[in-house]
């Protein structure tokens, strides 16, 4: 974790209202883990409105960038929208609990802007992959079977043009079923139905993890799923977040068993943003952007 | 090199400049971004008698300049403070200030004398003034009360006694007075301003608590006229506190009577804001020949004398 000023290396409006900014900042980029994300100053140093860091999912990384990709919702990202390549950002990075490691069959489960942290997910779980392809034929292993993970996303958004990471998903051999509010696009409806449909198909079978990120309505339903199919689930939570680094207390979402008062309620920024659905108490979970 | 050395009462540090309580958590988190044996002092965040979870989300929200919180004192309690977090605390060469809160006058003596027997602690900081708990404003609201508390916990520890006012009553010179009469070495002002906000998609408050403290660049107009009233109505120290996000703006506390300031929201944005108006406030003295700061402190200049 460090504060810094990243390059902005590229910009595009990749849907409408929806912005993917390349960073240049080398050490955020090797040390960024996939559930990551940066705090983000929207607005020049002496300007004090909107005054706080904005916190982003970390989409990708490659060479010395990484990338975030964010929509246009409020004060702060309309301002850090109309940021331009070749301008600097103020960011402290990379912050969060990181998704765990991924076991070898797992099922991406992201809604609207909740999606990028998972083609992060995906991307880094495909590196790991060709590193132990790479070793397999270093030490000369005759063994031909595919030890690639078994991944499977199921993404959501409104409406067609607001499906995100869909050629990332592509790119890595990831196969992606969508699901569209409108029916624009793959099934007209939620994309928790398509995750309740694929866990009812394999019932029987040993349970894939299950990531998810997206609105808290769409985690809630989730875990819910998760919970009757016995599936293990994590979550990225979203949270207003003034400090991100875990000293205001205002983040917080209930914990599933507080062994003491003081231990209610969770910090999203630091004991977060990723967390087992288990460890929390979707009864009362309730965070500004449900 | 300009003096920055500051007394508040018997408590010397080696600049002006605090941390302010309840934005610099236990040092723990902001260590690998801060070099805190830079600071004139570090408070912390509020103690209180029994462990406390703090209110249900959402707690914070922004505003213009500004935001509104509602954490509700969400801390360890005393007993797991000092054995887990003092220990960590006392280890940097930084004045240690704790903050402590309490439900009666009782408490805020126990809370007193329970720290006094703990090596490493610089001073004692009354939170008689926290928005967001039941009864957290009773006692700066009412002079008698802000006397007798402070009273008591003078009369509980050997150490050097802070009191924090609130913003949120009709004369804060006498609450600052009351105080001071009852032995009150430094007094910190202000505390938040209590505000509120709406979802009117919703029409629900934005705070599940419906209000909250507002801080940020939205209260310093409001932060500095108190600390230039209250410097005039008493002789003890005062901190000031309210909306400082940079070296200009703690200069404006200096000179309109406080002796020492606290950055707290701009710690939010800017993990090491304190040691940017530290540097800039030297760079300030330097520039206009000022030899030592304390010659700043209620520097300012007036027409009328007022």
């Amino acid at each position: 974790m460090q504060q810094t000023t990243a390059l902005i290396r590229g910009r595009d409006e990749v849907a409408r209202g929806h912005y993917r900014l390349k960073l240049l900042q080398a050490d955020v980029a090797a040390a960024a883990r996939a559930g990551q994300f940066a705090h983000v100053l929207p607005r020049r140093a002496d300007v004090y409105d909107p005054m706080l860091r904005r916190a982003f999912s970390i989409l990708a990384v490659e060479g010395d960038t990484f990338d975030i990709l964010f929509r246009v919702e409020g004060r702060g990202t309309a301002e850090l929208s109309r940021r331009r390549t070749g301008e600097e950002l103020d960011i402290v990075a990379p912050l969060g609990r990181p998704f765990a490691a991924v076991p070898q069959r797992a099922v991406l489960v992201g809604g609207g802007v909740g999606v990028p942290p998972l083609a992060m997910l995906a991307a880094q779980t495909r590196r790991e992959d060709g590193r132990h392809r790479a070793e397999n034929i270093e030490q000369n292993t005759l063994r031909q079977t595919n030890s690639s993970h078994d991944l499977i996303a199921f993404v959501g958004a409104r409406s067609k043009e607001e499906l995100l990471c869909l050629e990332m998903f592509a790119d890595l051999q990831v196969a992606a079923r969508v699901a569209t509010d409108d029916g624009s696009a793959g099934l007209h409806g939620r994309v928790t139905e398509l995750l309740e449909a694929h866990l009812a198909a394999q019932a029987g079978e040993k349970h894939p993890t299950i990531y998810a990120c997206g609105p808290l309505p769409m985690l809630r339903a989730v875990a819910a799923t998760c919970a009757r199919y016995n599936a293990p689930c994590q979550v990225s939570l979203e949270e207003n977040m003034p400090c991100g680094i875990g000293v205001c207390n205002g983040c917080v979402v209930r914990a599933a068993q507080a062994g003491n008062d003081y231990e209610l309620y969770k910090r999203i920024c630091v004991d977060g943003p990723v967390m087992w659905t288990h460890e929390l108490d979707w009864q009362h979970a309730a965070t500004t952007r449900g | 090199m300009a003096s920055l050395t500051t007394r508040l009462g018997p408590l010397r540090l080696k600049n002006p400049v605090l941390t302010a309580s309840g934005t610099f958590g236990y040092g723990q988190e902001l260590e690998p971004l801060v070099d805190l044996s830079r600071l004139g002092g570090v408070v912390c965040k509020t103690v209180t008698r029994h462990p406390r979870a703090g209110n249900a989300p959402p707690r914070t929200c922004e505003t213009a300049a500004g935001m509104l919180n509602a954490i509700g004192l969400q801390n360890v309690g005393i007993e797991r403070f000092v054995d887990e977090k003092l220990p960590y605390l006392r280890r940097f060469d930084v004045p240690l200030i704790v903050n402590v809160a309490g439900e009666s006058v009782e408490d805020f003596a126990f809370l007193t004398r329970a720290l006094s027997a703990e090596s490493g602690i610089a001073a004692i900081e009354l939170n008689i003034s926290c928005p967001n708990v039941a009864h957290g404003l009773d006692f700066a609201t009412d002079p008698t009360l802000t006397e007798e508390v402070v009273a008591h916990a003078r009369a509980a520890t050997h150490l050097p006694i802070i009191a924090k006012l609130s913003p949120n009553v009709t004369d804060i010179t006498l609450i600052a007075r009351a105080a001071e009469a009852g032995g009150a070495h430094a007094l910190s002002l202000v505390n938040t301003f209590v505000g509120m906000a709406v979802d009117v998609r919703t029409r629900r408050p934005r705070l599940s608590n419906t209000t909250g403290g507002l801080s940020g660049p939205a209260i310093k107009p409001l932060a500095l006229r108190a600390v230039y009233r209250c410097a005039r109505a008493v002789q003890i120290p005062i901190i000031g506190i309210g909306g400082i996000m940079n070296a200009q703006d703690a200069l404006e506390f200096l000179i309109a009577g406080a002796n020492a300031v606290q950055i707290g929201t701009a710690t939010f944005v800017q993990p090491r804001a304190a040691l940017d108006v530290i540097s800039g406030i030297e760079d300030y003295l330097e520039a206009n020949s000022i030899g030592d700061v304390t010659q700043l402190v209620g520097s300012l200049v007036t027409d009328s004398g007022k």
